[in-house]
């Protein structure tokens, strides 16, 4: 492990969580990979920034080929895989911060987040919304599916346009189902003013 | 009970209970989501609480140790829709 990675982890373990994670990753895409869009982070942790780590996760998904298919950088940043676990994780223990490969089937939207001075991009806001909101949609519905679609929205719903999750929601093939069924059949999960918001983005679209 | 216990007790939970304490406590939880990193670390440490027994992938993660008093604020600062900023505040 180098001496500056060494003090970006005493950073990291300083700030609260989900940051702390965000800013190992930020270092890792930014100055080992060249690029803030080489780690593009997804699903929980997504749902984690969002609602400032109201909502939680043990794991990062992440989608980045780059580290992927080069794990001694990984490694000789002090992470070790644990093949042991499900899906293979790779994790440094001294901030937590536990790295699962995830890859990526729908052109999803994502956004810059930078933190003390270096990059990651995490999926955009509607498409986070978005992608368990089809969940809540299409399946039976993990609880987490549930609050992280309600907290989400509440904490950005004067952020959230219309048009862009509308977009996400048929990226997702969840738009049309959404119009099909209505909104409010979803009473039992979702909070009135986002079964509200829901049915006026079906009426204006 | 108090305010974050209150909330703690509800939002976890899928049912019409759930749904109605959340639509009650809308126009409070906005701003604390908003504005408060405090706040919303004790809810996820409380929440964590709930969930950090061993997982089925056999690792919990040290929540309590993230949550410590001594760790660093941050204030997100919203440059556009496709681009934020995490200040850490020293």
């Amino acid at each position: 492990m180098n001496e500056e990675f060494r003090k970006i982890i005493e950073k990291a373990k300083r700030l609260r969580y989900p940051y702390n994670h965000l800013r190992i990753l930020a270092y890792i895409a930014t100055r080992i990979l060249g690029d803030a869009s080489e780690i593009k982070i997804l699903r929980g942790m997504a749902a984690a920034y969002y609602t400032n780590g109201y909502c939680t996760t043990f794991e990062v998904d992440i989608y980045s080929p780059k580290l992927y298919n080069n794990p001694g950088i990984l490694q000789m940043l002090g992470f070790r895989q644990h093949k042991e676990y499900l899906r293979s994780p790779w994790i440094l223990e001294e901030t937590d911060t536990v790295i699962d490969f995830v890859g990526l089937d729908i052109p999803f939207d994502f956004i810059l987040v930078e933190i003390d001075g270096d990059g990651v991009e995490v999926l955009s806001l509607e498409d986070t919304l978005a992608y368990y909101l089809s969940e809540i949609i299409h399946w039976m519905p993990s609880k987490e599916a549930v609050q992280r679609v309600n907290m989400i929205y509440i904490a950005h719903q004067n952020r959230i346009r219309k048009d862009f999750l509308e977009k996400s929601l048929s990226k997702m093939n969840a738009y049309d189902s959404l119009k099909r069924v209505s909104p409010t059949k979803f009473s039992d999960k979702l909070s009135s003013k986002l079964i509200q918001f829901l049915e006026e983005i079906i009426k204006e679209g | 009970m108090n305010f974050l216990e209150y909330i703690n007790s509800y939002v976890g939970l899928v049912s019409n209970k759930f749904l109605s304490k959340v639509n009650r406590l809308y126009d409070w939880m906005e701003p604390i989501l908003d504005d408060s990193t405090i706040v919303l670390g004790e809810l996820a440490g409380k929440r964590f609480n709930q969930y950090n027994e061993e997982t089925e992938r056999g690792f919990r993660v040290k929540i309590e140790r993230l949550l410590s008093e001594e760790l660093r604020n941050v204030k997100i600062y919203y440059v556009s829709d496709k681009h934020h900023v995490v200040e850490i505040i020293e």
